[in-house]
């Protein structure tokens, strides 16, 4: 066992530093996403007296897909915490499950926005020519763009699980994943909240 | 195999990349300083020797002017300071230093300084790209920077340069701060790192807070220019339009802690080497360390003096301006504990020192002619002059820069395994200073009388023609300045292969690096140093206690080092 180096091994840390590392991404991400959250509500507090968000002649936004969009992505966080679930529980067999029912519901996630915005467009809504339709399709097109980030790093981690090399002891990607999902859920709340209830 | 070192995990070889890289842009962006100080002495006159850059006539045009300052204080902060003072001296010293292996996540540091490296190419394509320019300056205000300002491709390759430049540090400030909080060697305390550390540290707090909002900002900045959203196009130019103002807030939000980004590293760095250079304990460790913090801490509240000039309510302006001038407190703390390190010190004439000395004294100018701009009143008349183009040149420009040569001098043999010429770099020190202050102090001076920045030909209004010769004499003192960096150029490439070759500890130091051979071995230590004291205590015989206990007793083994 002579080169063995006896340092701290990356192991032993590799957990927390995991860890210390996914509260600092958050952090980062929840400014860059606060970012976008302000530009939209100092753009909508700032109009003109009396001037309504919704110009007229413009569509209202239908808010049933988007809806449905939220409980599917609500459900997709679930799946992915029965998933760590199952890999702390030793059931690495059904860890890969719910890491397909994830991705299932993360695409249906994306094909629900990507209907709505072409439902909105097909009645006239434009990403041009008025603030609303800028907030709408801004908004929902960033929250977008990270679910898709999360969904290429969710399926990089599939040929692993197919494998079965995720176990009790070695799941930090899983659980970094895991985080980012979640943080893209939550966001995706306030989003939600912000654009279609206000 | 030459690819597997391209892509190496060694934190080593990444600290390294990221040298060269920033270097090479520190070059481009002081050949564009040099065009800029020439265009603004000779307006219109053709260019010698170098006018073919600029077409047929050899003349730099008010277009290709504005191109150039865009550019300059682009590739300066993006693509020069941050990659060599976070990106080469973070990854190449924050393991080392703390008695580690290599970084916490080695694939994302790689991916790290692959991103950053993407960025520059995005960003020379930009920068050649015939179909739009990037000339909105390194703010980029809308509505200049929408379509309805700058169409084309440029400023949208631009955008998306920053956008991965600020991805790179925000993994590299994640990967900084995981490992300083997790991998230090036993008995190395948060309170024993050497400062270099704590700014670097504190740098990456910053980096992973606030360079995201510029991505925001940049990404809907994007969606104006790309897919045709109205976030920032003034409501005034285009039906339905927003507020440009809203984007201001973000980049100043980000802005102004990017400053302190960049000059974090560079304090933490001259607090060590005054200490190691007049052999004596840095004077108040942790006082400093917490001066560090509190300016870290109000540097995310000052932003608003970047926006006196935007109509802001009289009441904000006076809560950012009493901000501002709280910062002066911590700089002063820190400024103090500078200066009581070196009293009655046994200062070590090499270069290393007197770059630390200089920062000492062009903060101290620069500092002060900040609390100029931090008021508003008498911001209103300075804003959007050269008074600021001198101030935050000497802030923040030279006193990073003064700062990165200070490290270079000090870490180049562990990071080459040669020593470079003192006697040349004494002489880059000096030649160096001087035309610094010269310059900036010239452009402030300018812009005290009035002079507008980002004036292709400040002559044009007569009032401005009696300061003529002033901006002659700053450019004259540039093309001094740029001349004395051949000399550092050549002292660095040079030492390479002529330097003497370095021993582990040329500099007789406390801390872990100097423990190790130089250029350190593969796996950095032998064995895990066990830290028993700060990183610059004396020992009592005119030099220092070793950090780590062990040292000396086990020399590395030298089998286990690679080819």
């Amino acid at each position: 066992m002579n080169d063995v180096i006896p340092l701290r091994t990356r192991q032993r840390s590799s957990d927390r530093a995991a860890q210390i590392g996914m509260i600092v991404f958050v952090a980062g991400w929840t400014m860059m996403f606060g970012a976008v959250l302000s530009t939209y509500l100092l753009l909508r507090s700032g109009q003109p007296a009396g001037s309504s968000w919704q110009p007229p002649g413009l569509p209202t936004l239908e808010r049933a897909l988007p809806t449905l969009a939220t409980v599917v992505l609500a459900s997709s966080s679930a799946t992915l915490q029965l998933g760590l679930g199952a890999i702390r529980g030793a059931r690495p067999r059904a860890f890969t499950r719910y890491l397909v029912a994830t991705l299932g519901l993360a695409l249906a996630f994306l094909s629900l926005q990507t209907t709505s915005w072409l439902h909105m467009m097909r009645r006239g809504l434009a990403p041009t020519g008025s603030l609303y339709a800028t907030c709408f399709f801004g908004l929902t097109m960033f929250h977008a763009l990270h679910v898709g980030v999360g969904v290429i790093g969710l399926s990089s981690l599939l040929p692993r699980a197919l494998r079965g090399a995720f176990h009790v002891q070695a799941h930090t990607a899983v659980r970094s994943w895991t985080v980012y999902w979640h943080f893209v859920g939550v966001a995706w709340l306030v989003f939600f909240a912000a654009v279609f209830l206000w | 195999m030459k690819l597997s070192r391209l892509v190496s995990l060694d934190h080593k070889v990444i600290g390294l990349q990221y040298l060269w890289l920033g270097l090479i842009s520190l070059l481009c962006g002081g050949v564009m300083a040099l065009l800029i100080r020439f265009s603004l002495a000779n307006p219109g006159a053709p260019l010698p020797l170098f006018g073919w850059l600029f077409g047929p006539s050899h003349i730099i045009s008010p277009a290709a002017y504005t191109e150039l300052f865009s550019l300059h204080g682009t590739v300066m902060i993006f693509f020069a300071v941050v990659p060599i003072s976070i990106g080469a001296f973070g990854n190449f010293l924050i393991p080392l230093l703390i008695g580690a292996r290599d970084m916490a996540f080695p694939r994302l540091n790689a991916a790290s300084f692959w991103v950053q490296a993407l960025a520059s190419l995005l960003l020379v394509w930009a920068a050649v790209d015939p179909a739009g320019s990037v000339a909105g300056g390194w703010t980029a205000y809308p509505p200049l920077s929408t379509p309805v300002g700058l169409p084309g491709l440029g400023l949208s390759l631009w955008a998306l340069a920053l956008i991965l430049a600020g991805v790179s540090s925000t993994l590299g400030a994640v990967n900084f701060i995981a490992t300083i909080l997790t991998l230090r060697t036993p008995g190395m305390t948060m309170m024993r790192m050497p400062l270099t550390l704590w700014g670097l540290f504190l740098a990456s707090v910053l980096n992973a807070l606030f360079v995201p909002v510029v991505a925001a900002a940049m990404m809907l900045l994007l969606s104006d220019r790309l897919l045709g959203t109205r976030f920032f196009v003034a409501a005034a130019l285009v039906r339905g339009g927003g507020d440009p103002l809203v984007y201001q807030h973000l980049f100043w939000i980000f802005g102004h802690p990017e400053v302190y980004i960049l000059i974090l590293p560079t304090w933490g760095v001259v607090s060590d080497l005054l200490a190691w250079y007049s052999g004596r304990p840095a004077w108040g460790y942790r006082r400093t360390v917490y001066a560090l913090c509190g300016i870290t801490l109000l540097s995310g509240l000052v932003y608003g003096h970047h926006m006196y000039t935007t109509a802001m309510s009289p009441l904000l302006g006076r809560g950012f301006m009493v901000l501002t001038m709280l910062v002066s407190v911590p700089a002063t703390v820190l400024f103090l504990d500078w200066m009581g390190t070196l009293w009655r010190g046994r200062l070590r004439h090499e270069p290393q020192l007197l770059f630390a000395v200089g920062v000492l004294v062009v903060f101290a100018v620069g500092g002060l002619t900040g609390l100029y701009l931090a008021d508003v009143p008498i911001d209103l008349y300075l804003h959007d002059s050269f008074f600021v183009v001198g101030h935050f040149h000497l802030t923040m420009a030279a006193s990073v820069v003064l700062g990165l040569f200070a490290a270079i001098y000090h870490w180049y043999p562990k990071m080459f395994g040669r020593l470079m010429s003192r006697r040349l770099g004494l002489w880059h020190f000096w030649l160096t200073l001087f035309p610094v202050f010269g310059v900036f102090l010239a452009m402030m001076w300018m812009g005290h009388a009035g002079m507008p920045r980002r004036l292709y030909d400040p002559s044009v209004y007569e009032i401005f023609r009696p300061l003529r010769p002033w901006n002659r004499a700053a450019t004259h003192l540039s093309y001094v300045l740029g001349a004395a960096q051949l000399l550092f150029a050549w002292n660095f490439i040079a030492s390479l292969w002529r330097g003497a070759a370095a021993p582990a500890d040329p500099w007789r130091l406390p801390t872990l690096e100097w423990s190790v051979s130089s250029p350190p071995p593969e796996e950095n230590f032998a064995e895990e140093p066990v830290v028993t004291t700060g990183p610059h205590e004396p020992d009592g015989a005119g030099g220092y206690l070793a950090q780590a206990a062990a040292r000396g007793a086990s020399p590395p083994d030298a089998s286990s080092e690679g080819a």
